[in-house]
């Protein structure tokens, strides 16, 4: 069973969560290429959500290349071309890099401050 | 657009003269859309579920499912909704089994295999009087009878009350089973916003007897955020029922 839970209570829609989760375990490599996702209604039991919501996270990896669906046999991990990997991790991390920004902006930290917390966390 | 499933229109309603429990709630449930309305309790979920059946006719203002009126073409109407209410199942002294049979009777196009199928994945003893089975095992028999029927619209009227984690895991999953397998336009009465939330596409408020907010689930969350509230459905459902427009 692939490692994906949803939480009700955050205000991230659950649509969104499903996607980034997925677009981690694929980037990541924890599902390499090749290896066979859940059906749509497979994921949609698991966490209990519209099969119609996880049919749209499914469609739009495809359309990043990150999904391949075979139609009769199912939806597998694409392999990416060279080098392309590197530039969509970088991109996570940069999503995630702006809130932390303006959560520390907002909190009053200046950005050598905020890059020494990184710093202090990444050598964990 | 396509005709709405479901259509209300400045509906109002009074056990009592002078005391209404729905008062000019208009609502339109898209075809395919699966709805939640979410009220807190005595909000009129139940007897708006009553109306839309056709149980009884609404005082003023329109109803409509598929296109009919529910309390002058009744039979036309439940051959095509499916109905689990609050308290299930009406025939307490009645076996699982019997139940069965009397659907089979009198439902057209009844597929026995489907009803069927959901009580042995809960293994629910079959030759059991629905009375002697636990509230969990009477709400999952009710399911699986609608889930029987070919119905088009399916009205679920907070089937989750009293229902401990694991029977209420056990019907949501059979609610996400039904809609991989076909199109149905569910309207999902419930107390329970976060729970429901990953399955439905719309939500619709109910307080003081009127619809307070209604629509799409991702504009709701774009509204709630726009204005620097939460996005979680919970808290949504939260400011609109505690909000001004409660009676």
């Amino acid at each position: 069973m692939i490692q994906i839970t949803v939480n009700p209570k955050s205000p991230i829609p659950i649509y969104e969560q499903i996607k980034e989760r997925l677009r981690l375990l694929l980037l990541a490599g924890t599902l390499a290429p090749g290896d066979q996702l859940p059906s749509v209604r497979q994921l949609a039991v698991q966490l209990t959500v519209n099969p119609n919501t996880v049919a749209k996270v499914y469609r739009e990896l495809e359309q990043e290349g990150l999904l391949a669906n075979h139609p009769g046999k199912g939806c597998f991990a694409a392999a990416p071309p060279g080098g392309r990997r590197r530039d969509e991790r970088r991109a996570l991390i940069r999503n995630e890099a702006r809130a932390l920004a303006e959560k520390a902006r907002a909190v009053g930290l200046s950005a050598a401050e905020l890059i020494a917390i990184i710093q202090e966390e990444s050598h964990e | 657009m396509s005709d709405p499933a479901i259509a209300i229109d400045r509906l109002r309603y009074a056990y009592r003269p002078g005391r209404p429990v729905l008062r000019d709630l208009s609502l339109a449930v898209p075809a395919g859309a699966v709805m939640g309305f979410l009220g807190p309790n005595g909000a009129g979920k139940t007897t708006l579920m009553h109306l839309l059946n056709g149980f009884m006719p609404p005082d003023t203002g329109a109803v409509q499912v598929l296109g009919c009126e529910p309390w002058r073409e009744r039979v036309a109407v439940q051959r095509r909704l499916a109905f689990v209410p609050e308290h299930p199942p009406a025939y307490p002294w009645l076996t699982v089994a019997g139940f069965l049979a009397f659907y089979r009777r009198v439902c057209p196009g009844w597929d026995e295999a489907a009803a069927q199928r959901r009580l042995d994945e809960a293994a629910i003893p079959m030759d059991q009087p629905c009375g002697a089975l636990s509230r969990g095992q009477q709400g999952l028999v009710s399911l699986a009878v609608a889930l029987g029927r070919p119905a088009e619209v399916l009205l679920l009227d907070d089937p989750t009350l009293g229902l401990d984690v694991l029977a209420r895991r056990r019907l949501y999953t059979a609610v996400v089973e039904e809609l991989a397998a076909r199109a149905v336009t569910i309207l999902f009465a419930t107390h329970l916003p976060a729970e429901v939330e990953g399955v439905l596409t719309h939500a619709a408020f109910v307080a003081g007897g009127r619809i307070v907010a209604a629509g799409a689930l991702e504009d709701l969350k774009g509204e709630a955020e726009a204005a620097g509230r939460s996005a979680a459905l919970e808290d949504i459902a939260l400011h609109h029922w505690g909000g001004d427009h409660a009676a």
